[in-house]
């Protein structure tokens, strides 16, 4: 706590330290930047709505970004920091630890003198038991927080919590505890827009986060220094912007700090409460001093910045930028609004190499499609559906979070992501999808034991879908929209219309000029296959609707369909 | 266990008839995949992963060793049934036909391989086997992936690396030469619409500059690599005859893939499969057993179809798995996670035998489990150096000394 207390009268002292420990890696300061100009009004016509709601939020309908283009950009803008509606938050319950049921669980046999054996078979079955449930838990959550992105309440706040996600990374995997995970993410979802800083101060002490990075690192050394160099590297400041020894003295400053029960406790036992010396800055630090220090760098407001950049925008920024962005945040104190607020204002961001240019992850492809669509599919299909070509929420890769970009698309990934357009646009069914083997569950490896969430991953992504769609399917669920019925309403009598009026409705960006003549000669070459005359577009029948949706499936299968 | 016919495994892998890839004037490529000639022969690896912690005592089993069974008193191979190969250590009953190959000199046994602090947890181990680093994702791509951008560099070729099974294990992880990824050949098309997608004119319509290539170029790009990808990979099993019988279970149909993939010669380099159940914590007598059967009948039946057809020459086929298990039988019938465990390597060009030292049974680290002999990078260095003719040190970070266990180049 030293540091804190002087923080306000050494302001002047940190800050020189400061920006001597941050020029060890960077040139002197440039003079600021001009202030970038701002999109103006006539700009400001559905093609950009459009790419705001796509970045800001999760895609929406043509309706929607009307009344986008009418209010204006500004109170557009302002909208998307007030939810739409509100939903109540999601219950957490208490529930019993492992421990709490094997005591109940050893009582009840303590009196009915079971044998050793017994005991021991009990004790596996409610470990596997405790973790199926878990797993339902995380499952459950899943659904809620994608239900929160298919319904639109509050797009910017589950964007940039997606965001935070990718950035505080944890994963399910690791942490095994589903109310850690979930109290992690209310964390994350609940300052998304808020402080950066706060986030900062509050994910160094998360349950989740002590336990992830514990967990997820290989190196021997001690936990702490784990966690130390994970906090400089990916949380704050990036690599070769501190040294060694500033990890080495976080780590040290960071003693003491452990995870009970599910709660991070300070022991003042286990604290180095030495000299140590962190970015220039010497005294007897501690954890909290570290995350003060650190936050008054430069370079972790510049991180920040490049990072929200690179994420909105979908592509490197220009240091000039991330200058100008980071002086926003540090001038706000790290409040991430006013540089939203800014960036979403900006006319680069409405530039031709920024709209359109950005490659949908899969939960932005699969919940953007859902919205563009209109139906309300099985919320659990889409969290498979995504897992299945390389985004399990709740389970990124690796500490650095997902590769984004053109890393999504390989080519398995490039037929997958089509295959799942064709399942929620209902011309993909369990039948023609991937084909699922009898033989997998005789086969089927038993429960490693204290691995619950392994056995899921192993049993591949592929699989979950599948069963999934099998199980709604026989649930009844089919998508029931009337896609011939909607391209009659926008006015559609020919092909190109036809054409014209899905990609606009469908896609989220403009429909190239070559693709836009392969689709028009498709749907020819359909019709004249199927003897279906041009203007059949305002005949509601079972041959049309088929034809169209054919027709958004090859859509959304096309380059186009994987941009916003 | 059941066999199917060949034409059973032919139609339940034949998803789409080709006709309709032929008549649209866009499938230009796919024609030429059709009727290209066979390439010439390019070492091939097969990654075969046993995932769960094979117990390795119990596979390559010390039966010389007394101290084996005073460990184990309930769940030790008898003597007798022990297959013999040196007198101190012999196969599993299981792996009859493994030791049969054995006999024929194709099979390298690399004892007690292991890394330095080991870890217990299947996923942070297996990343180190994944990676071959310590630091395991955190380090960047796969192994494979790092072979790859050694080998290949720049030179990307959409079939090269394959994962037939659930999911792309982290060792063929790469950003610049991605892998294929397929359960069954059927999963690794466009379902519903894959014809309406071969009409479709995906070809170039700008520079060739790669690294300057437009999000929509890059797109088409993928897209025709999958579509021509896709074909090719179908049409090899398709038009495979293999010339064994290939049992049901999932391994022996895998490795039929791999078989007619590498038949087909469309490029297809490294290959990996998995063989899962080996997290024998109880009842390891029947379960194990059963795992080693099915990867004794799979390695037969592969090993011998490629022999029949003359592709075995330049194969070599890597089962490793994330660690071995404890040296003791714990109280369920079965053993816990340990740390070191034998790799096999097998192929015509391998110099068949037992290779490194086998793990004393009584010095043990300080957890109470097996400390390797052999770092199970020098097993990998071998591959990348004498197969591939690649720096190992390049492909690994670190310096490994090779086994004998392939030629030198």
């Amino acid at each position: 706590m030293f540091l804190r207390t002087t923080l306000a009268v050494l302001g002047a002292a940190v800050l020189h330290a400061a920006a001597h420990a941050s020029d060890l890696a960077a040139a002197p300061p440039a003079a600021p930047p001009a202030v970038p100009e701002r999109i103006d009004a006539d700009a400001w016509d559905a093609r950009a709505a459009e790419h705001l709601l796509n970045r800001a939020g999760f895609g929406a309908g043509s309706l929607e970004v009307e009344r986008l283009v009418a209010s204006g950009p500004e109170a557009a803008v302002a909208s998307l920091f007030a939810p739409q509606r509100f939903v109540d938050p999601y219950f957490l319950a208490l529930d019993e630890t492992l421990r709490e049921a094997r005591e109940r669980a050893r009582e009840r046999m303590d009196a009915g003198e079971a044998t050793i054996e017994e005991l021991r078979d009990m004790r596996r079955r409610m470990r596997l038991d405790f973790r199926r449930r878990d797993r339902q838990q995380m499952t459950t959550y899943t659904t809620w927080w994608l239900q929160r992105m298919v319904d639109g309440d509050d797009p910017l706040r589950d964007r940039m919590t997606l965001f935070w996600t990718g950035l505080f990374t944890s994963s399910y995997r690791e942490v095994k505890s589903s109310r850690a995970m979930i109290e992690q993410h209310q964390l994350l979802r609940g300052g998304a827009l808020g402080s950066y800083a706060d986030l900062l101060r509050g994910i160094a002490r998360d349950p989740a986060m002590l336990e992830y990075l514990d967990a997820a690192s290989n190196k021997k050394s001690s936990p702490n220094e784990n966690f130390a160099r994970e906090l400089l590297e990916l949380f704050s400041l990036g690599e070769g912007h501190y040294t060694e020894a500033d990890v080495v003295a976080a780590a040290r400053a960071f003693t003491g700090w452990t995870n009970r029960r599910g709660e991070t406790v300070f022991n003042r036992r286990q604290h180095d409460g030495g000299e140590k010396s962190f970015m220039g800055v010497t005294g007897r630090l501690d954890g909290e001093d570290v995350i003060e220090i650190v936050l008054a760098q430069d370079r972790c407001a510049e991180y920040v910045a490049g990072r929200l950049l690179e994420y909105f925008e979908g592509r490197v920024p220009s240091e000039t930028r991330v200058r100008h962005y980071a002086s926003i945040l540090r001038a706000s104190d790290y409040e991430v609004r006013p540089v939203l607020e800014e960036l979403f204002l900006d006319r680069e961001f409405y530039s031709d190499e920024v709209v359109g240019q950005r490659i949908a992850a899969p939960v932005d492809l699969l919940v953007g499609q859902v919205r563009r669509l209109g139906i309300d599919p099985p919320v659990a299909l889409l969290a498979a559906g995504a897992a299945s070509v390389g985004q399990t929420l709740f389970g990124p890769p690796s500490v650095k979070g997902w590769d984004e970009g053109r890393a999504w698309i390989t080519t398995t990934t490039i037929m997958q992501r089509g295959n799942l357009s064709g399942v929620l646009v209902g011309t993909v069914g369990s039948q023609e999808f991937l084909e699922s083997s009898d033989l997998d569950d005789a086969l089927e490896a038993p429960m490693m034991d204290g691995d619950g969430p392994a056995l899921t991953e192993r049993r591949g992504r592929g699989d979950d879908v599948v069963r999934l769609l099998g199980r709604i399917e026989d649930l009844g669920w089919r998508p029931t929209m009337h896609l011939s019925a909607r391209a009659a309403r926008l006015g559609a009598r020919d092909d190109a219309g036809v054409v014209d009026a899905f990609a606009s409705e469908l896609l989220g960006v403009a429909l190239s000029e070559r693709s836009r003549a392969e689709l028009v000669a498709f749907l020819r070459e359909e019709r004249a296959a199927t003897s279906l005359p041009e203007d059949c577009w305002t005949t509601f029948d079972s041959e049309v609707e088929y034809l169209a949706r054919r027709l958004a499936h090859l859509m959304l299968s096309m380059p186009e369909g994987q941009l916003h | 266990m059941k066999h199917i016919d060949r034409r059973s495994f032919l139609s339940g892998a034949l998803a789409v008839g080709g006709a309709a890839f032929v008549h649209r004037a866009h499938a230009s490529a796919a024609v030429s995949g059709f009727l290209a000639p066979r390439r010439e022969k390019l070492p091939v690896l097969v990654l075969l992963e046993l995932s769960g912690g094979n117990d390795g005592l119990n596979t390559v089993v010390p039966h010389g060793d007394d101290a084996y069974y005073r460990a184990r008193r309930r769940i030790a191979h008898a003597k007798g049934s022990v297959r013999d190969l040196d007198g101190f250590v012999g196969l599993a009953p299981a792996l009859e036909q493994l030791h049969t190959e054995y006999g024929e000199g194709r099979v390298a046994i690399v004892q007690g391989t292991g890394y330095p602090e080991p870890n217990r947890s299947h996923f942070k181990s297996a990343e180190i086997w994944h990676t071959a680093r310590a630091t395991g994702r955190e380090s960047g791509p796969g192994w494979i992936g790092h072979l790859a951008n050694e080998v290949w560099e720049d030179e990307v070729h959409p079939d090269r690396i394959v994962h037939v099974g659930r999911q792309l294990p982290y060792s063929l992880q790469s950003r610049r030469h991605p892998a294929i990824s397929l359960r069954t050949p059927r999963n690794y098309r466009w379902a519903g619409n894959g014809e309406d997608i071969a009409g479709l004119d995906v070809e170039r319509d700008a520079s060739d500059d790669r690294d300057e290539r437009s999000q929509i170029d890059f797109l088409r790009d993928v897209m025709r690599d999958a579509r021509s990808s896709s074909l090719a990979v179908r049409q090899a099993v398709a038009r495979y005859r293999p010339s064994v019988e290939y049992s049901e279970a999932d391994l022996s149909q895998s490795l039929a893939v791999c078989a007619a993939l590498i038949d087909a010669g469309i490029g297809c380099q490294v290959l990996s499969v998995e063989h899962g159940g080996f997290d024998t914590h109880d009842d390891e007598v029947d379960r194990h057993a059963r795992c080693l059967a099915q990867l004794d009948a799979a390695l037969g039946e592969f090993t011998r179809d490629l022999r029949a057809k003359g592709n075995d020459t330049d194969v070599v086929v890597l089962a490793f798995s994330e660690f071995g298990r404890r040296v003791n039988e714990n109280a369920s019938g079965g053993t816990d996670h340990g740390t070191a465990g034998p790799m096999f390597v097998l192929g015509s060009r391998v110099a068949g035998g037992l290779y490194g030292a086998h793990p004393s049974l009584t010095d043990l680290d300080d957890r109470g489990d097996l400390r390797h002999t052999t770092d199970f990078r020098s097993v990998y260095a071998t591959v990348v150096e004498r197969h591939f003719g690649a720096s190992a040190e390049r492909v690994l970070g670190d310096r490994y000394r090779a086994l004998d266990f392939l030629p030198r180049a």
